[in-house]
């Protein structure tokens, strides 16, 4: 059975998971975990009139680092800190008082959540809840603006370990950032890395 | 074999998760409009009333078929229009306590002049429950003398109907004329609007602080309006009420952060309102009110300190204007804590421009202020409102929304004026118990 063209990256991440099948023993002891995450997202909300657009990228660079407690427990507690960038664009805006104006701005969000993880054999699911702050740079008329707010938000990943050692393992995951203050939501995916740091 | 029950596994996680970022971070909604006729309904093909005509609905009307919706009775307000209003069309609005109903319609002369027809919209202030109404004036010689633009000699009723949503008006609405309103020469009570008629929240069909609901703030009820004021990074007096651009109240994906960091020209390309309008300037949003609005009243409440001196010098600059067009509008620089009042103070406004504090009793007379504008949760305090009425000065407590703190502050304290974000329910409270304040100076 092949996959469907609508879903290759569950299908890649399914793929590069098949060779872990036979490693994945599954934990048997707690660990301190590191995880680190490269990969590319994009904005979904809000929906973005590109009326006035001259130019713009939706999404970009996505990074995270997280920090799980695992233990024979089923549930394993998590804290992360992100960065994705939302969007980016040239805009040409006709005003009544000051003519036409080109803005040249962009959004992104560094984030910081928590929440449980959940390993249902070579895949984990994760879910949170945390703090986004929303950064804007933004230039017009040669004057360059930054500004941020703080916004509260909801985290969900899917993922899943392609390679796998005692300690060490790499794999593929699929996020949502539902920045729900900020009306904002973004969908990602990227590579990761992992190791136990500690374990006991 | 495994990738198909994977995926079947693994696809309603992914459609959960998109459907949770459509449903709770959708893009910021436009807000409800009012129903309207279609074809522009028989106004469309209406002749217009005289202006002077529009007065002769001011005042109570019982309200016989359609109580259930609106109350026993109701209290309507009038705009003019015409002239000095930028040519808007006048209105009439009904105002009830249940379900703080509101009803705004316009007016139009059919059939050579010899019936009048009055068409809008009804809305519930608490609920987005909205619908058309449609109401004839009788009797055929009152509706014939308002379309003449004479004084009617008999009681004026209302007979027509109300319908739910966009549905044509079908169930019975008639009103008879009750009494006229509370108003002597001299002695006014001023129903001022939240936030230039209603906050975003409110979605009384505009947002706050807009240029658009500044032209609504006579038609829900009020005669006189506070707007908020901020200071962009290079000093363009704008409306604005919080501390930072967010989507509570505006919409653009970089409009985000603290309004003092954005230049005039980063909010013009950057913001809109939360219904789609420009974030206006202080400036405008004065030509606005002297120019397309009869508003006698505007509270600018100046929420920081280096706004205090150019509002305070628009201010001046339109009262000037409306004088000169021969109307008053009475603009008042709000001190609404220290900082501001000392600025207000230290610039050498104190004489030179008109002001309201909220602070002390003793600030108003420190500041030369016209009005003490305290928050009700001071309670009626009904001696220090008597003895600043006195002394020539004007009480105006902020902000009642509900009908019994309402109907308490009236009987209680009776003030000059009470701001508010549901001008309706104010209008149609002052009019059942409400009673008019000692004469006073326009503030």
């Amino acid at each position: 059975m092949s996959p469907p063209a609508t879903t290759p990256a569950l299908a890649a991440a399914f793929a590069l998971s098949l060779p872990a099948l036979a490693q994945a023993d599954g934990p048997s002891r707690s660990a301190l975990e590191l995880r680190a995450l490269a990969g590319y997202g994009g904005m979904v909300a809000p929906s973005v009139s590109h009326e006035r657009e001259l130019w713009a990228r939706n999404g970009g660079a996505m990074l995270s680092a997280t920090l799980l407690y695992r233990s024979t427990l089923p549930l394993s507690p998590f804290v992360e800190l992100g960065y994705a960038e939302l969007y980016a664009s040239r805009e040409r805006v006709d005003t009544a008082e000051l003519g036409a104006l080109d803005a040249e701005s962009s959004l992104a969000t560094v984030s910081f959540v928590g929440g449980p993880a959940l390993d249902l054999g070579l895949f984990r699911l994760r879910g949170g809840i945390g703090l986004y702050r929303m950064l804007v740079e933004s230039t017009v008329r040669g004057v360059t603006i930054h500004t941020a707010e703080n916004d509260l938000g909801w985290f969900a990943s899917v993922g899943g370990d392609a390679y796998r050692t005692e300690r060490f393992r790499l794999g593929l995951e699929l996020r949502a950032l539902l920045v729900s203050e900020a009306g904002t939501a973004c969908l990602g995916v990227g590579l990761t890395a992992a190791g136990d740091a500690l374990v006991w | 074999m495994l990738l198909g029950p994977m995926r079947l596994a693994l696809r309603p996680w992914l459609l959960v998760l998109v459907a949770l970022g459509a449903t709770t971070c959708g893009p910021p909604g436009t807000g409800s409009r009012h129903p309207t006729f279609p074809d522009g309904g028989l106004l469309a093909g209406a002749a217009p009333v005289p202006a002077t005509s529009f007065a002769a609905f001011r005042g109570t009307w019982t309200v016989g078929a359609g109580a259930d919706a609106f109350g026993e009775v109701v209290a309507a307000g009038s705009t003019a229009g015409g002239a000095g209003t930028a040519g808007t069309a006048g209105t009439v609005s009904l105002f009830a306590a249940r379900n703080e109903a509101y009803v705004v319609l316009g007016a139009g002369c059919l059939a050579g002049g010899t019936e009048l027809v009055l068409e809008g919209y009804w809305r519930y202030a608490a609920s987005s429950d909205t619908g058309l109404v449609r109401l004839f004036v009788g009797p055929p010689d009152a509706a014939r003398a308002l379309c003449e633009g004479s004084a009617p000699t008999t009681a004026l009723s209302l007979d027509g109907a109300y319908g739910e949503g966009s549905d044509l008006p079908g169930a019975p609405l008639a009103l008879g004329y009750r009494a006229r309103p509370k108003e002597e020469p001299g002695r006014t009570f001023h129903v001022v609007a939240h936030r230039g008629g209603c906050r975003t929240s409110d979605d009384c069909g505009a947002s706050e602080n807009s240029l658009e609901v500044l032209r609504l703030a006579e038609s829900l009820g009020a005669d006189a309006v506070e707007i908020d004021v901020r200071l962009t990074a290079d000093g363009v007096p704008i409306l604005y009420h919080d501390d930072d651009f967010s989507s509570r109240l505006v919409v653009g994906e970089y409009c985000r952060g603290p309004v003092e960091a954005f230049t005039f020209a980063h909010v013009r390309a950057l913001c809109r309102l939360r219904f789609g309008e420009q974030v206006p300037t202080l400036e405008a949003a004065l030509r606005t009110m002297v120019e397309e609005t009869t508003l006698r009243g505007l509270w600018l409440d100046v929420k920081r300190a280096a706004a205090v001196a150019p509002a305070a010098e628009l201010a001046r600059k339109y009262m000037d204007l409306a004088a000169a067009a021969g109307r008053h509008a009475s603009i008042v620089t709000g001190l609404g804590d220290r900082d501001v009042f000392d600025a207000f103070v230290g610039a050498g406004l104190v004489g030179s421009a008109r002001c309201l504090t909220e602070l002390e009793p003793e600030d108003v007379h420190a500041a030369d202020c016209r009005i003490f504008a305290p928050r009700w949760t001071r309670g009626p305090m009904p001696e220090t409102v008597q003895a600043l009425q006195a002394a020539g000065r004007i009480v105006a407590f902020w902000t009642l929304d509900e009908m019994d703190f309402i109907d308490a502050f009236l009987r209680e304290a009776v003030p000059n004026a009470l701001l508010t974000n549901r001008p309706g329910l104010v209008f149609h409270r002052f009019q059942m118990v409400g009673t008019l304040p000692p004469p006073a100076p326009e503030p």
